[in-house]
C-alpha cells in the first residue's frame, strides 16, 4: 500500500526503522507479560514472591495446576463459567437470530432494531447491575450455585453482538427463496426454520462463540451477582488481590485458552462484528 | 404472504427486545428511581454526592483516563493498522501479537498488569537492573497510579481500534495512492495528503465506538489500584453500594455516569455524522 | 374453459407502477405470455395471480377451486433465478412441496422421480444447486413446479438471466415441457422473440395497461393499438402522424401524400404505421411511392436496414443492396399494408 517511489533514501530508512520499532513493541508487549504469567504458574510461589524477582524459572512445578482442578472452589467455577457461557451464548444466538431475521426482512424492524442494539451500548454496567442484583434476590437467582440469574443477564448483554453478527447473512440471502417456499406451502415459521436458518448457520455458529467469549470474559456483573458462587472473572480477581500469585496465574493461563483458540481462528469473522459495535 | 409474514416479524422482534429490555433497561429505570427515593422522594441522594470529595474525583478520573486512553489508542491503533496493512505486511507471529490483547480476557490482562506495576513487581524490578529508583507505579491518588490506568486501559483496546482503521484503509482505492505516486509524493506526503484524510471517517467511528466503552471503565481501577486508588464513577458506585451499603447513593452515582454516557456519546455520534459527512475521503469516492 | 379469471384488478404502489383495472382469462391448458416493457406491471400482475401480492381492488378466480390459504392453492411458480434452495439438493428441492404436505416417502420419491423425468432432468438429484449448469437449474425449477401437480403453472422471465444460446435452446424445451404436461401456463417476458415461440395467446401490457390480448398472428397482422405496432416486431414498424388533406379521400404528412383511403371514425389526425418488411423498391400498380433520402445503413445479414428520412419524417426500410449515403430513392407501400390508430387514443382504426 505504502509504496518507496517517490522518497527519499533518509525517509525511507526512517521508516523502515519505524516499523521495525513498531513490530518489535508489539512483539515484546505480547510475549513478555505471558512469559511472566506462565512462569510464575509454573514455578513455586515462593519463587513468585522473591525480590529482586527471579527473571527466568528454577524449579518448575504443576501444583498450580493440578490444584484447579482439586480445590472444589476453583473447579465448581471452572464448571460454573462454562455453564453460564454456554446457555447465555444459546439464549443470546437464538434471540438474536430472530432479531437479525426481521432486521433484515422489515424496514421497521430494521430501525427499531438498530436503535435497540445501539442503546444497549450506552447503558453503564453498574447502572444496571446494583438493581438487578436487587431483583434477583427477590426472583432467588442472585448469586444461585447455578449461575442463572448470571447466564439471562449475559444472555441479554450478547444479544446485540449476536444480532449484528447474523444479520447481514440474513440480508443477503434472496427473498426471493422465501416467496418460493411460501408458494411451495410453507407457513412463515417454516420458511424461517427450513429456508433462512440453514443458509445462515455459519454466522450462527460465529455468534454463538463470540457470545460464549463474551461471557466467559465478563467480570463486572459477575462481581455483583455471583459474590460467593464465582465465576472464574471475580475468583481470578479476589486470588489476585489476595496474593494467591500461583492459582492465580495458572487460572489466568487456563482462561486464555479457549478465547485465544477461538479469537485467533476467527479473526476475518471478529472484525466484521466489531465494526458493527458488538460489546465487549 | 405479507400479513403472516409481517406478524411472525412482529413477534421476532418483541421477544427480543423485550428480553433485553427487561433485563437491561428495567433494571436501570428501578435504579433512576431508587436514587430519587430516602423514605420517600428526594434529591437526598444526590447532594449526598456532591458533598462527597471521593465523587468529584471519580467524575474527573471518568473524564481523564477516557480522554488519555483515546488519544493513546488512537495514536498506536493507527501505527500497527498502517504496519499490518503495509504492502510489506509482517509475518504472522506479529499479527497474533498485535490482536493478542483483545484475544485475552480483561481480567487476565489486569491480574498481568497487576503484577508487573505492583512495588515489588517486574517494571520495578526492570528499573533497578537499569539502576533507576522503583516507582510506585500504582500508588492511590498518585498521578502515576492515572498514568499506569490509562496505559493499561489503552494496550488492552488498542486491538479494537486497530481492526476499525484497517478495515477504513482497505476502502481506501489503490488508484488514490497510484496518482499521488504519479503526482511525485513521498510516503510521508502520501500518508498526510491521502491516508489520513480518507481515514477519517473510521478514525471518528472508533472515536464514538471506544469512547462510550472507556466512559464506563471498572475493571481496570477496580484490579489496579482498588476502587479507592484511582475512582471512576462505575468504581466509586461499586464501593458505595458492596462497602458501605448505601444502594439509593451508589444509583445516584450510576446516573450520573448514565447520563454522561448517553450525553457525551449522543454528541459524539451527532458530531462523528457531521464530520464524516464533510471528510473529503466521502467524495473522492463518490 | 378459462382456469382463471381476473377481473378489474387494480394494485399500484406508492413509488409509482402497479396496475390498473386489468381484466384477463386464461383457458385451461393454454400457455399465456405477458409481454411487454420493463415496468409495464407484467410481473406485478403475474404476483397477484399467485398471490405474492394483494389487489388493492378486483377480484382473480381459479376454476380448480377459489384462492385457498396461502400457497395452498394449485399453482407453482417458477421465478427469474429459479429461486432453488441452495442448501437443498436437486432431489430435497423438488420434494419440497411434497415434504410440507406430509407425503408419505415412498410417494415422494415416486413423484419426484416422475417430475424429474417429465422436466428432462437426467443428472443424479443428490447434487446442490451450486452444482448445475443454468440449464439443470431450470429442469429442477420446472420439476419443483410440477411435482404437486398445479392447475397454474406461473413462470416470472425465466430465460432472462441466461446466456443467449442456452436461451434459445431451453425454449425449445419449454414448449417440449408445455407439450408433454398440458398445464396452463402463464409466462412473464419482455422478450418478443420468446413470446411468439411460446405463447397460444399474448396479452402485450403497457403502463399497468393491457392494449391487446390475441393469437401471435392477430397481435403482428393486427395490432390493436399505435404502440402494439410499435412494441411487436423487429425491425420495428414506421410509424408517423398524417392530416386530412383538404381535399377528401387523402392523407398528408410531412413529406409525404397518401393517396390512401380515410378509415372510418378518423379524427383531423390519424397515426399510420407501416413495416420495414412490407416496402418494396420497384413500382407497381396501386402502390403509394415516397420519396426518401437515405441517411445511414446497416448489414443485418440478409440484407440492409436502412434509415431514410421523407420530409421530417425518418423511416426504416429494408434493402438488398447497399445504397449510398444522401441518394434520393423512392420506396413503394401497398395500400393494403397500412395500418391507421386514432393519434388521441391509440386505438386501431378499419
Amino acid at each position: 500500500m505504502t509504496s518507496n517511489y517517490g522518497s527519499s533514501g533518509l525517509e525511507r530508512g526512517s521508516l523502515a526503522l519505524a516499523r521495525l520499532g513498531v513490530c518489535a513493541l508489539v512483539i515484546a508487549g505480547a510475549a513478555i507479560p505471558l512469559y511472566l504469567l506462565a512462569k510464575q504458574a509454573l514455578t513455586p510461589e515462593l519463587e513468585s514472591f522473591a525480590w529482586p524477582p527471579r527473571w527466568l524459572p528454577h524449579d518448575l512445578t504443576l501444583a498450580h495446576f493440578t490444584s484447579v482442578f482439586a480445590v472444589s472452589e476453583l473447579r465448581s467455577a471452572v464448571i460454573r463459567s462454562f455453564a453460564v457461557a454456554i446457555v447465555s451464548a444459546a439464549v443470546a444466538t437464538a434471540m438474536g437470530a430472530m432479531l437479525a431475521y426481521a432486521m433484515a426482512r422489515g424496514r421497521t424492524s430494521r430501525s427499531l432494531g438498530f436503535a435497540a442494539v445501539s442503546g444497549a451500548r450506552l447503558l453503564p454496567m453498574i447502572a444496571v447491575a446494583i438493581p438487578l442484583a436487587v431483583w434477583l434476590v427477590a426472583l432467588g437467582l442472585y448469586d444461585s450455585p447455578s449461575g442463572a440469574g448470571l447466564a439471562l443477564v449475559h444472555a441479554a448483554l450478547a444479544l446485540p453482538t449476536a444480532a449484528l453478527t447474523a444479520y447481514s447473512a440474513f440480508a443477503a440471502i434472496p427473498f426471493e427463496l422465501e416467496e418460493a417456499a411460501w408458494l411451495d406451502g410453507a407457513s412463515p415459521m417454516r420458511v424461517f426454520f427450513s429456508i433462512d436458518l440453514p443458509q445462515a448457520r455459519g454466522a450462527l455458529a460465529a455468534a454463538f462463540i463470540l457470545c460464549f467469549i463474551l461471557s466467559w470474559d465478563e467480570f463486572g456483573f459477575a462481581l455483583l451477582i455471583q459474590v460467593s458462587n464465582r465465576t472464574l472473572p471475580p475468583l481470578l480477581y479476589y486470588y489476585t488481590v489476595f496474593g494467591n500469585v500461583g492459582p492465580a496465574s495458572a487460572l489466568a493461563l487456563l482462561m486464555m485458552v479457549p478465547a485465544v483458540v477461538v479469537v485467533v481462528a476467527l479473526r476475518p469473522v471478529l472484525s466484521g462484528s466489531l465494526l458493527g459495535g458488538g460489546l465487549r | 404472504m405479507n400479513r403472516a409474514a409481517h406478524r411472525l416479524r412482529a413477534l421476532f422482534v418483541i421477544l427480543s427486545t423485550a428480553f433485553m429490555a427487561a433485563a437491561l433497561v428495567l433494571p436501570a429505570l428501578g435504579g433512576l428511581v431508587l436514587s430519587f427515593d430516602s423514605h420517600g422522594p428526594s434529591l437526598h441522594n444526590y447532594r449526598a454526592l456532591a458533598a462527597d470529595r471521593m465523587f468529584w474525583r471519580a467524575l474527573i478520573n471518568n473524564l481523564i483516563v477516557p480522554l488519555g486512553s483515546l488519544a493513546i489508542e488512537l495514536v498506536s491503533g493507527l501505527a500497527l493498522a498502517l504496519t499490518l496493512s503495509a504492502r510489506r505486511r509482517p509475518g504472522a507471529a506479529v499479527q497474533v501479537a498485535a490482536i493478542l490483547p483483545f484475544a485475552i480476557p480483561e481480567i487476565v490482562i489486569l491480574t498481568l498488569a497487576r503484577y508487573v506495576f505492583m512495588p515489588r513487581g517486574y517494571m520495578n524490578a526492570a528499573l533497578g537492573l537499569a539502576g533507576i529508583h522503583a516507582l510506585g507505579w500504582l500508588t492511590p491518588g498518585s498521578l502515576l497510579s492515572l498514568l499506569t490506568v490509562i496505559v493499561v486501559d489503552a494496550w488492552h483496546v488498542t486491538p479494537v481500534v486497530m481492526l476499525i482503521l484497517i478495515a477504513g484503509l482497505q476502502t481506501i482505492p489503490e488508484e488514490l495512492y497510484e496518482a499521488a505516486q504519479l503526482d511525485g509524493a513521498g510516503t510521508i506526503a502520501t500518508f498526510w495528503y491521502v491516508t489520513l484524510p480518507m481515514l477519517a471517517p473510521a478514525m471518528v467511528g472508533a472515536v464514538v465506538l471506544r469512547g462510550v466503552d472507556a466512559l464506563r471503565i471498572f475493571s481496570t481501577t477496580l484490579v489496579l489500584t482498588g476502587a479507592e486508588g484511582v475512582p471512576v464513577l462505575s468504581t466509586y458506585a461499586y464501593q458505595l453500594w458492596s462497602d458501605a451499603r448505601e444502594p439509593r447513593e451508589a444509583m445516584a452515582a450510576a446516573m450520573v455516569l448514565a447520563i454522561l454516557v448517553t450525553v457525551l456519546g449522543l454528541a459524539g455520534l451527532a458530531l462523528g455524522r457531521r464530520w464524516s459527512a464533510e471528510a473529503p475521503g466521502k467524495e473522492a469516492i463518490a | 374453459m378459462a382456469e382463471l379469471a381476473a377481473r378489474n384488478l387494480t394494485r399500484r404502489f406508492a413509488s409509482g407502477g402497479g396496475i390498473s383495472d386489468i381484466s384477463l382469462t386464461v383457458a385451461t391448458g393454454e400457455f399465456m405470455v405477458l409481454l411487454g416493457p420493463s415496468g409495464c406491471g407484467k410481473s406485478t400482475l403475474l404476483r397477484l395471480i399467485a398471490g405474492l401480492e394483494q389487489p388493492d381492488s378486483g377480484t382473480i378466480e381459479f376454476a380448480s377451486g377459489g384462492p385457498g390459504d396461502g400457497g395452498r392453492r394449485a399453482i407453482a411458480m417458477v421465478f427469474q433465478n429459479f429461486a432453488l434452495y441452495p442448501h437443498m439438493t436437486a432431489f430435497e428441492n423438488i420434494a419440497f412441496p411434497l415434504r410440507l404436505r406430509r407425503t408419505p416417502r415412498d410417494e415422494i420419491e415416486a413423484r419426484v422421480a416422475l417430475a424429474a423425468d417429465t422436466a428432462g432432468l437426467k443428472i443424479e438429484l443428490r447434487r446442490y444447486p451450486a452444482e448445475l449448469s443454468g440449464g439443470e437449474r431450470q429442469r429442477v425449477a420446472l420439476a419443483r413446479a410440477l411435482v404437486r401437480e398445479p392447475a397454474v403453472i406461473l413462470m416470472d422471465e425465466p430465460l432472462s438471466s441466461l446466456d443467449a444460446r442456452l436461451r434459445g435452446a431451453l425454449r425449445l424445451e419449454l414448449k417440449e415441457f408445455q407439450r408433454k404436461v398440458r398445464r396452463t401456463i402463464v409466462y412473464v417476458t419482455h422478450d418478443q422473440a420468446e413470446a411468439f415461440g411460446l405463447a397460444d395467446r399474448i396479452a402485450v401490457m403497457c403502463d399497468g395497461r393491457i392494449e391487446q390480448v390475441g393469437s401471435p398472428e392477430e397481435i403482428y397482422q393486427r395490432p390493436a393499438t399505435a404502440f402494439v405496432a410499435g412494441f411487436v416486431g423487429s425491425p420495428p414498424m414506421n410509424l408517423f402522424r398524417a392530416r386530412r388533406a383538404a381535399e377528401k379521400e387523402s392523407l398528408i404528412a410531412d413529406g409525404i401524400s397518401l393517396p390512401a383511403p380515410v378509415p372510418r371514425g378518423a379524427g383531423d389526425e390519424v397515426t399510420v404505421g407501416f413495416r420495414p418488411i412490407d416496402i418494396a423498391v420497384a413500382d407497381a400498380p396501386n402502390l403509394i411511392a415516397i420519396a426518401v433520402e437515405v441517411e445511414d445503413s446497416e448489414f443485418t445479414g440478409s440484407g440492409f436496414l436502412v434509415r431514410c428520412r421523407a420530409g421530417s419524417i425518418v423511416l426504416h426500410a429494408l434493402f438488398e443492396e447497399k445504397p449510398a449515403r444522401g441518394e434520393r430513392r423512392t420506396i413503394f407501400v401497398d395500400p393494403v399494408h397500412l395500418h391507421f390508430f386514432d393519434s388521441a387514443s391509440g386505438r386501431r382504426l378499419e
